[in-house]
């Protein structure tokens, strides 16, 4: 052997593989925890929008969507899809499949909820593919039951089935 | 009596050099190297050992993002919930965020 430089050359992209693959592992979960904390803002913004007062339910819906879609979506579909996207059912805007109006304990469950999924592997340790597409991700579910109160419509509607006489004054 | 060559040399002749041995195992050191890795890849990947890897580390992270609790369940859940800030052991109880015990 006369050179011997091809050797730590060689060397190098052996342990690269796992070096870097470890390194951008440790990288992208930083960034996926951050981006969680975000997203557990904008779903809690959505739902203070949800929660406040409008002239119909569909109105208060409506507003808590416009919320958390200008946070979390662009033009393009997911604003930060480098990060994590859209999982399962995405964005819900209402109740939980658990609400029970009837019970008191199951009446919080009014307002707004975000799935998505972020791949932790930027670079596959060993070979492509030594691990499975369900392995390298992680799911997360991001939501805020803030309740709503009630609407302008649901108001007037419920004052016109009583019999006595009530003013409005916009104390709905 | 007539000098003889060494033994080397009367194979490979003269002028030749041992440094071909050394690359040689070179390979087969790198290449035994290589194959255990792989194999351990494939192997782990044949036992499902990024599942178990992914159901230790990731579902608690996952319950712990969700509900503020590692070992939080939703209401959601089909095991019912547990360890939730909103969860009620009994009618009239609540829960101070994740405190273990249920105030009366």
């Amino acid at each position: 052997m006369k050179k011997k430089a091809g050797q730590s050359t060689l060397e190098f992209i052996l342990v690269s593989v796992l070096f870097f693959s470890f390194t951008f592992f440790h990288f992208k979960l930083s960034v996926l925890l951050a981006f969680g904390n975000y997203v557990h803002y904008a779903t809690f913004m959505a739902a203070r929008a949800l929660l406040s007062g409008g002239s119909s339910e569909a109105e208060q819906m409506d507003s808590a969507r416009t919320v958390i879609t200008k946070m979390l979506k662009g033009q393009g579909g997911d604003r930060f899809k480098a990060i994590a996207k859209e999982d399962g059912p995405g964005i819900q805007v209402g109740s939980s499949s658990r609400l029970n109006r009837q019970e008191r304990s199951l009446t919080w469950l009014y307002g707004v909820r975000y799935s998505f999924k972020g791949k932790l592997f930027m670079i596959s340790p060993g070979k492509a593919g030594s691990l499975k597409d369900q392995d390298n991700q992680l799911s997360l579910v991001s939501e805020s039951w803030l309740g709503r109160e009630v609407s302008d419509e649901e108001c007037t509607t419920y004052i016109q089935t009583q019999s006595a006489a009530f003013e409005l004054d916009n104390g709905c | 009596l007539k000098k003889t060559s060494r033994p080397v040399e009367a194979i490979w002749g003269s002028g030749t050099t041992e440094s071909g041995q050394a690359l040689t195992e070179y390979i087969f050191l790198l290449a035994t190297i290589v194959s255990a890795f792989l194999l351990i890849l494939n192997l782990s990947r044949t036992l499902g050992v990024g599942s178990i890897l992914q159901k230790s580390y990731a579902e608690p992270f996952q319950a712990l993002y969700r509900t503020g609790d590692a070992k939080g369940r939703s209401f959601e859940d089909a095991k019912g919930p547990n360890r939730h800030a909103r969860y009620q052991a009994c009618s009239g109880c609540f829960r101070i965020f994740f405190n273990p015990d249920v105030y009366p």
